[in-house]
């Protein structure tokens, strides 16, 4: 069997020459230098297309800064110039300030909703564990707040003479709010009982 | 502003100078209160139906109507009531916008006095007096706006 000369060889490594019969007459040392030739072609390819994303990004990210810089140039141009650009940013209705805001809040997005969920939901907790004490307090123990109105006022006896009975009076209260007032009267001795 | 416009205005305007100038529309119950095997309440008294199942009456569970109707109240001036049992007299002393201000006498069959009260009650509120004969009970239920 004869040797392939290394320039036949490097071909079949680099896939140039794609024949299989070719390859099948390779010896043993042959077909193992042709693997490890085009192995290591393999690794070298990686490596340069690895580099070549590495200075995409890396070109890329200049021309992003690039482009923002001059963005934010052009909105200073915008924006009035002097005191009046004081003036305006103070007010609020500056484009440059407002464009700003927008700027950071599109930075601190997710910290501001952290935040606002994280208040909201201290603020809920806080009302519902203070609701108790509003409405203990609304029923009044001690404070002059239960107000009730006078229309739903009780009877009230200026007078109330029972003779030969003993009277009790009693408030029934409705469910519309409104007041029975009930005096009952017992007769004390039988015989007014039995009168009666 | 059109006569009829002011047809209204005027009524209402009477009306309530006629309410302010003390008087009152009533209306009363007689009952009696008897234990029964079975519990009856008289359709006729359904507007005190929830009050008598109530202490003190729920001692009771048969109620009957003896006497009842409206009547019209003048300031100062005692209106008789008829009653099944005894007598009983209300008179409107006064009244400021919902409290109605009243004496109400009650006698018993015998012509004795069983209560002399003067109370202040709240327009459309339910004043009830009663008394017990042995096992049984006499109610007296007025109720004036």
């Amino acid at each position: 069997m004869t040797r392939k000369p290394e320039s036949e060889l490097m071909e079949l490594a680099d896939r140039e020459v794609d024949d299989a019969a070719t390859l099948g007459g390779l010896t043993s040392d042959e077909r193992a230098k042709v693997d490890a030739v085009g192995e290591l072609g393999e690794l070298v390819r990686g490596h340069l297309e690895l580099s070549a994303d590495a200075v995409a990004d890396a070109k890329f990210a200049r021309a992003w800064d690039q482009i923002e810089k001059r963005i934010a140039l052009a909105s200073d141009a915008e924006a009035p110039t002097g005191a009046n650009t004081e003036t305006a940013e103070t007010a609020g209705g500056g484009g440059g300030l407002w464009r700003r805001a927008g700027r950071w809040f599109d930075r601190y997005r997710g910290h501001v909703i952290t935040g606002a969920v994280s208040a909201s939901a201290v603020a809920a907790i806080a009302l519902y564990v203070h609701a108790p004490v509003d409405e203990a307090r609304r029923s009044g123990s001690g404070q002059p707040i239960d107000v009730r109105p006078a229309a739903y006022r009780p009877a009230e006896l200026e007078s109330l003479d029972t003779p030969g009975g003993v009277s009790s009076v009693f408030h029934l209260e409705e469910e519309d709010g409104r007041t029975t007032t009930v005096i009952w009267v017992t007769p004390q001795d039988q015989d007014m009982v039995e009168d009666l | 502003m059109s006569a009829r416009t002011c047809a209204a205005v005027l009524v209402i305007v009477l009306a309530a100078s006629r309410a302010y100038a003390g008087d009152a529309d009533c209306s009363y119950f007689e009952v009696t209160a008897t234990s029964a095997k079975d519990a009856t309440i008289d359709p006729e008294l359904r507007p005190l139906e929830k009050k008598l199942k109530k202490p003190p009456f729920a001692s009771w569970n048969a109620f009957h109507k003896m006497s009842g109707g409206a009547f019209a109240l003048t300031k100062l001036k005692a209106e008789s009531l008829h009653l099944a049992r005894g007598a009983a007299s209300v008179l409107l002393r006064d009244r400021h916008d919902t409290r109605i201000e009243l004496t109400l006498t009650v006698d018993g069959p015998d012509g004795k006095r069983v209560a002399d009260t003067k109370p202040s009650v709240t327009a459309g509120d339910w004043l009830v007096l009663g008394t017990n004969t042995k096992d049984d009970g006499h109610i007296l239920a007025i109720t004036c706006k």
